[in-house]
């Protein structure tokens, strides 16, 4: 009897646990959810104004103005078909260069510049090196 | 030499082929019932194949080192990864730096791994053995596998040898990078051993906890390595990325997370099996899923399924480990179903404030922190199934489910050693508690005084004091005990305990640096971060540290070009010393220069500065940070790592009476 009751009470324990658990995952989500599209999906169909968007694409060559001296730079994300003009005034990751495959995150307000919050770069630990084709 | 490790490759393929085959044979012949003739000796070559794989794998592992020491670049492998200006140093770390040499290391650790669990357990675990070779030889044919049909290290450099190679990313060219990988590995592949051995108990048909007891060991080194293994991948991103943090919350880092976290349940909840007989389905689950997670991690590295800053580029390896994770996966869930009857528990929980109990919190905890990252890694491919559109969670997500759980589990770490098992009385409790309980306040008054405001750092402050006073209690009742006995002085009955329950207070050891690690991350919400661009005889100031910029140099060394800046450091109006934050730009790297950063660190906080940008004028941004306790982090792992050798450096032998040496007095 002893055994039960106190199954119950770990019963009670653990669906408080799991409870609070839930509404953490759930508050969690809503505050750090972003969208992750493609330079094709946002141009077909662009997020509500406000939304957070976390966008995938490689710097166009030549594109990069500015360097961290001047506070902010300014560069073209590109799949090799869609442009989009990206602002960034943080962190510059070291790999980031023409050609680099960047991942830029910011809030989507509709403006013909994305303002990226941050930036990444490919991390190198994995660095695909760019074979024979390429350095020669 | 390329030829011999080429062809050491293929003929371990086949060899581990054959005993896993003969493995499989022996332990079906062995589960029919009576000896069947032959079922010995298929047995005894499934062992020897095992250690023949080995030493092919180290064959072809030595081919593959002397490849990169000479500079062969005949091997497309070593031309990538290495060129001639590279140190030798660096160029043995460049073994690991991509994907094939990475799997090779997998292979022969793995290897390493197998042999050394057979020859140590071969006696004590007799019947296990067919089984868990069998598994053990499977996993290493499937890397064979890989490593002779999919990503083959030893392919040639197609047409004309190169007069030099690529070289190896500048990035990857710090002593962090020489010991994080293979200490990751060492990790994975060892938990390896307990997966195979569970899996083992259970085909044969065993209820008891043998496999625990022989696979303990194992289970502690192995989530040791992977936990400094992180913490080191941590540390590098740290010096070697520039942007002041060391944990980004990427699904590569996520990956390495999960099986820590699941292992660090598995090693708690096996206390209370050995102990009480407790939870047998749900350890075998554990190992089931902290191997699956390992796997998984694998595949999310190696597929580029799931878009990370670390992934590999996409590959057919994917493919691969996904059929090998689910394998892994559905077959060890089939067995505990299959042998569900066997692993009744024969105990159950009578108080909540039990140490049981305590435990099973704990193992929640550790679940409930694994699923919140394997959640928030996937949510992009389960929303892209579900919703159609792909949608990442940031660290936000993470934090906000990780660091109240944490706090719970700081909590339970203070007051799960203070528990009894079975059903403790109220006025024990209350005796218990007293003095930890002074001390957690204690911690918070001190959090408070030294004006932190952040709520969760005072807590994080206030739960460490809780656990260092818990740790006390327990030390200073034993020492007491001791005395009582044996009439010594009190630290040297305290030092006897220690050392005469070491497994119990190295676990206490590990929870202090756990403690230490804590508070290194409580830090983080408390960095203070200022950037600036300034020209030489100017200065920045950031808290009580002004930063006052003197020159800029270009300095050439043998396969660098670095510009390098010096900053005279003065923290409130005194001179503290030099910080040199510096730009390189590596031979074939050019357009790709490196931050050196430049780190003052003592105990309370780190001065962290970078060079951002640089002009030949002299013009020159900064970005200084002051991340408070960052150094506790790396103590923290120091701690932890004296903890588990206490725990689990062997025991002296003891000498059996009319053994040779027995009849010394």
């Amino acid at each position: 009897m002893k055994s039960r009751s106190t199954w119950i009470k770990f019963i009670v324990l653990a669906l408080a646990f799991f409870g609070a658990l839930g509404y953490l995952f759930v508050s969690g989500m809503n505050s750090s959810m972003v969208y992750y599209l493609t330079l094709e999906e946002l141009s077909a169909a662009p997020p509500e104004s406000g939304d957070g968007v976390r966008l995938a694409g490689w710097v166009k060559d030549g594109s990069i103005a500015g360097s961290a001296l001047d506070g902010a730079i300014s560069f073209t994300i590109t799949d090799g078909e869609r442009d989009l003009p990206v602002r960034y005034a943080g962190q510059i990751p070291d790999t980031f260069e023409n050609g680099a495959e960047v991942i830029v995150e910011g809030v989507f307000r509709g403006q013909p510049v994305f303002e990226a919050a941050s930036m990444l770069a490919k991390c190198p630990s994995k660095y695909e090196a760019s074979g024979p084709a390429k350095s020669q | 030499m390329n030829a011999v490790g080429d062809a050491a490759l293929i003929v371990a393929f086949f060899v581990s082929l054959y005993g896993t085959g003969a493995a499989l044979a022996g332990a079906l012949a062995g589960n029919g019932g009576g000896v069947l003739a032959g079922r010995r000796n298929l047995i005894k070559s499934s062992r020897l194949a095992v250690y023949l794989t080995f030493g092919l794998l180290t064959i072809a592992s030595a081919a593959l080192l002397k490849a990169f020491l000479a500079r062969d670049f005949s091997l497309l492998y070593v031309f990538e990864y290495s060129n001639r200006s590279l140190s030798d140093a660096y160029a043995v770390t460049a073994f690991w730096a991509g994907q094939e040499g990475s799997l090779l290391l997998w292979a022969w650790l793995l290897a390493l791994c197998a042999a050394l669990a057979l020859f140590l357990h071969r006696d004590k675990l007799r019947d296990l053995m067919p089984w868990a070779t069998f598994i053990l030889l499977l996993n290493t044919s499937f890397f064979l596998l890989l490593l002779n049909f999919v990503s083959h290290p030893f392919a040639l450099f197609p047409g004309q040898i190169p007069p030099d190679g690529y070289g190896l990313n500048p990035l990857l060219q710090n002593p962090g990078m020489v010991i994080h990988p293979p200490t990751l590995f060492i990790g994975y592949v060892g938990l390896a051993v307990p997966y195979a051995f569970a899996l083992a108990s259970l085909l044969v048909g065993r209820s008891d906890s043998d496999w625990i007891k022989h696979t303990r060991i194992w289970t502690v080194v192995s989530w040791f390595f992977l936990g400094v293994g992180i913490l080191l991948g941590a540390e590098w991103a740290y010096v070697e990325l520039g942007w002041g943090g060391y944990w980004a919350w990427d699904p590569v880092e996520n990956a390495s997370l999960m099986p820590w976290l699941t292992a660090t349940a598995f090693m708690h909840s096996i206390m209370i099996q050995q102990r009480r007989g407790m939870f047998k389905i749900w350890n075998m689950n554990l190992i089931i899923i902290t191997y699956f997670l390992i796997i998984f991690g694998t595949f999310i590295t190696r597929s580029g399924l799931i878009s990370s800053v670390h992934a590999f580029g996409k590959s057919s390896l994917g493919t691969f480990f996904l059929v090998f994770m689910i394998v892994t996966l559905v077959l060890g869930l089939m067995a505990v179903w299959w042998r569900r009857k066997l692993l009744v528990t024969e105990n159950s929980l009578e108080s909540l404030l039990s140490r049981e109990s305590a435990f099973l919190l704990t193992n929640l905890i550790f679940s409930a922190m694994a699923f919140s990252v394997f959640w928030g890694t996937t949510f992009p491919v389960l929303s892209e199934i579900t919703k159609g559109v792909k949608i990442t969670v940031g660290p936000g997500f993470y934090n906000r489910v990780n660091v109240p759980i944490a706090l719970v589990l700081m909590v339970l770490m203070g007051v799960g050693p203070l528990l009894v098992w079975r059903r403790p009385t109220g006025a024990r409790i209350a005796r218990a508690f007293t003095l930890p309980v002074v001390f957690g306040v204690m911690g918070a008054f001190a959090a408070f005084a030294s004006g932190i405001r952040n709520v969760s750092t005072i807590l994080v402050m206030t739960f460490s004091a809780l656990i260092l006073g818990s740790v006390l209690v327990e030390l200073y009742r034993g020492a007491c005990a001791h005395r009582g006995t044996k009439g010594d002085p009190l630290p040297l009955a305290a030092l006897k305990v220690v050392l005469g329950n070491r497994r119990r207070y190295g676990g206490y050891i590990v929870h202090l640096g756990i403690v230490l690690i804590f508070m290194g991350l409580a830090g983080a919400p408390l960095t203070r971060e200022v950037t600036g661009t300034i020209i030489p005889n100017e200065s920045i100031s950031v808290g009580d540290y002004t930063l006052k910029y003197m020159n800029m140099r270009w300095v050439p060394t043998k396969d660098r070009l670095a510009v390098t800046t010096r900053l005279k450091v003065f923290h409130k109006g005194q001179a503290l010393g030099y910080l040199v934050p510096e730009r390189r730009f590596y031979e074939n790297r050019e357009d790709q220069p490196t931050s050196e950063v430049s780190i003052l660190s003592n105990w309370k906080e780190d001065l962290y500065v970078a060079l951002t940008g640089y002009n030949r004028d002299g013009r020159a941004s900064f970005r200084i940070l002051i991340n408070p306790f960052v150094s506790w982090l790396w103590g923290g792992g120091y701690v932890v790592g004296f903890g588990v050798l206490l725990a689990v450096w062997p025991r002296r032998p003891r000498v059996l009476p009319g053994s040779r040496e027995g009849g010394k007095p």
